[in-house]
């Protein structure tokens, strides 16, 4: 029989957060998620626990460093444990360098970046006392290519890279599991933000070789594979998820 | 060939100023406040300080109007900041963090930004990383995270810029190259021939000196 597992997911309550939470709560996992966005939250929450699911919501700041170690905190006081750390919070823009402001490479680096840091070092140590679990970092594809968001999009997600392979070096002996999730061009509000028009979605998608879009359940497949004892021996990966596109145009 | 190099204080820079007739770098006096001078070195002679700047001043106009008025242009720029604590997860303070990625990666941006129009079409921008970027092996998890952020960085300039045929490459160097006697040299001559304009169609990549080492 499947053991249920305690799972936090930051950045829940939208995009492959919100996916990734809904496909947790059918398996009975028990979820704790996190968003800035407290009025959907709490309505995601409400709606979860109206449908008979273990659903807990805490509103979350990823770039405050007080605000998460509460996320932490509090998840270890309801569970006593943590087997499972999805990291999925994001914000994206689509800007030449030239027109990138100072407050939005710092904006988009705290968030995506220091957020990612802060919950690993709020997260990790917790972890580790109960004998270890699973880590999966939403990536982007945009740190291999450099493009698809801009310079500071692609900047914060390439860092993830290196403080990944980072943790795994420290931790990996400690029976922490961590990988890394890269999709490119994904059906969610960010493929909206950076192709706001049906015409400019088009012309994308003709350039992914398999023609199509990856979707949420794609990606919800691959971090709930990443995050299970079936991918135990895959460690410190970036998985790409992108229809071929990278290297095979 | 006019060279910029982005950290004066860099062990590169003194090499590069030996070897190239006239470099100029920057030479921070408070780096996380993002103020120093830009000296001019000349082969042989003494550096002359030419200009002050502030890059978090937006006011700041000064290296603006200096460059204009002197009409200098940078063929190649050397990004060779770099900043590593040496702490694990655990000891890496949050402060720590934050100066890590100033210096590693919101430097950068700034300085690009601030010396771009001065670097002309054909040109080029390098920048220096470490193997850490891929195997987060320096021991320092905030350095790893952020010369592999880096490397994306280099990635989207070698696209942005490339309408205007500008180039960005990563050279990205092992620790143990680095304690190896004859490694700064080895460093050196990469860096020569990256800069060499024979080299026009190197562009976007990561360009490892590590013996194989990341190989396995």
């Amino acid at each position: 029989m499947r053991q249920t597992s305690v799972v936090l997911i930051i950045g829940g309550a939208a995009g492959i957060g919100q996916a990734v939470a809904e496909s947790r709560l059918k398996n009975d996992d028990k979820v704790v998620f996190t968003d800035i966005n407290a009025e959907k939250g709490h309505q995601l929450m409400t709606e979860w626990r109206d449908q008979g699911y273990e659903a807990t919501f805490i509103q979350q700041d990823v770039t405050s460093w007080k605000d998460t170690e509460k996320v932490v905190s509090e998840t270890i006081e309801l569970y006593g444990r943590m087997d499972v750390l999805i990291i999925s919070a994001g914000v994206t823009s689509q800007k030449r360098l030239e027109d990138i402001t100072v407050k939005e490479w710092r904006f988009t680096l705290d968030v995506n970046l220091t957020g990612l840091f802060y919950i690993l070092k709020a997260a990790l140590p917790e972890m580790v006392k109960s004998k270890g679990g699973s880590i999966v970092i939403v990536g982007s594809g945009s740190a291999i290519t450099g493009s698809g968001g801009g310079a500071h999009y692609a900047v914060s997600k390439g860092g993830a890279f290196g403080l990944m392979r980072a943790i795994a070096n420290e931790y990996s002996d400690q029976g922490i599991h961590i990988n890394l999730v890269a999709p490119r061009v994904i059906e969610t509000e960010m493929l909206d933000i950076l192709y706001p028009t049906e015409e400019a979605k088009e012309a994308l998608r003709q350039k992914i070789p398999i023609k199509n879009f990856g979707t949420l359940a794609d990606t919800t497949n691959a971090i709930n594979f990443l995050a299970s004892g079936e991918s135990r021996y895959i460690q410190a990966q970036v998985l790409l998820m992108d229809g071929g596109r990278t290297y095979l145009t | 060939m006019n060279i910029l190099l982005f950290d004066a204080s860099h062990r590169i820079s003194g090499m590069m100023t030996a070897y190239y007739q006239k470099v100029y770098a920057l030479d921070f006096t408070d780096k996380l406040n993002g103020k120093g001078s830009l000296y001019q070195y000349i082969n042989g002679q003494d550096p002359v300080q030419l200009i002050t700047f502030d890059l978090l001043d937006d006011q700041d106009i000064s290296m603006e109007s200096w460059l204009n008025k002197n009409n200098i242009q940078f063929d190649t720029v050397i990004n060779n900041l770099e900043h590593l604590i040496g702490n694990t997860l655990t000891e890496t303070s949050i402060d720590e963090w934050r100066k890590s990625l100033f210096i590693n990666l919101h430097l950068p941006f700034l300085i690009i930004k601030a010396f771009i129009s001065y670097v002309p079409d054909d040109g080029q921008i390098i920048h220096i990383s470490s193997t850490a970027a891929v195997s987060g092996e320096a021991g320092d998890v905030s350095y790893a995270s952020h010369k592999s952020g880096l490397e994306s960085f280099s990635k989207s300039l070698s696209k942005e810029l490339s309408k205007r045929n500008i180039r960005s490459n990563v050279i990205s160097i092992s620790p143990k190259c680095w304690r190896k006697s004859d490694g700064a040299r080895q460093i050196i001559q990469l860096l020569k021939e990256t800069c060499n304009e024979h080299m026009s169609f190197l562009n976007g990549q990561v360009i490892t000196l590590d013996n194989g080492e990341t190989l396995s």
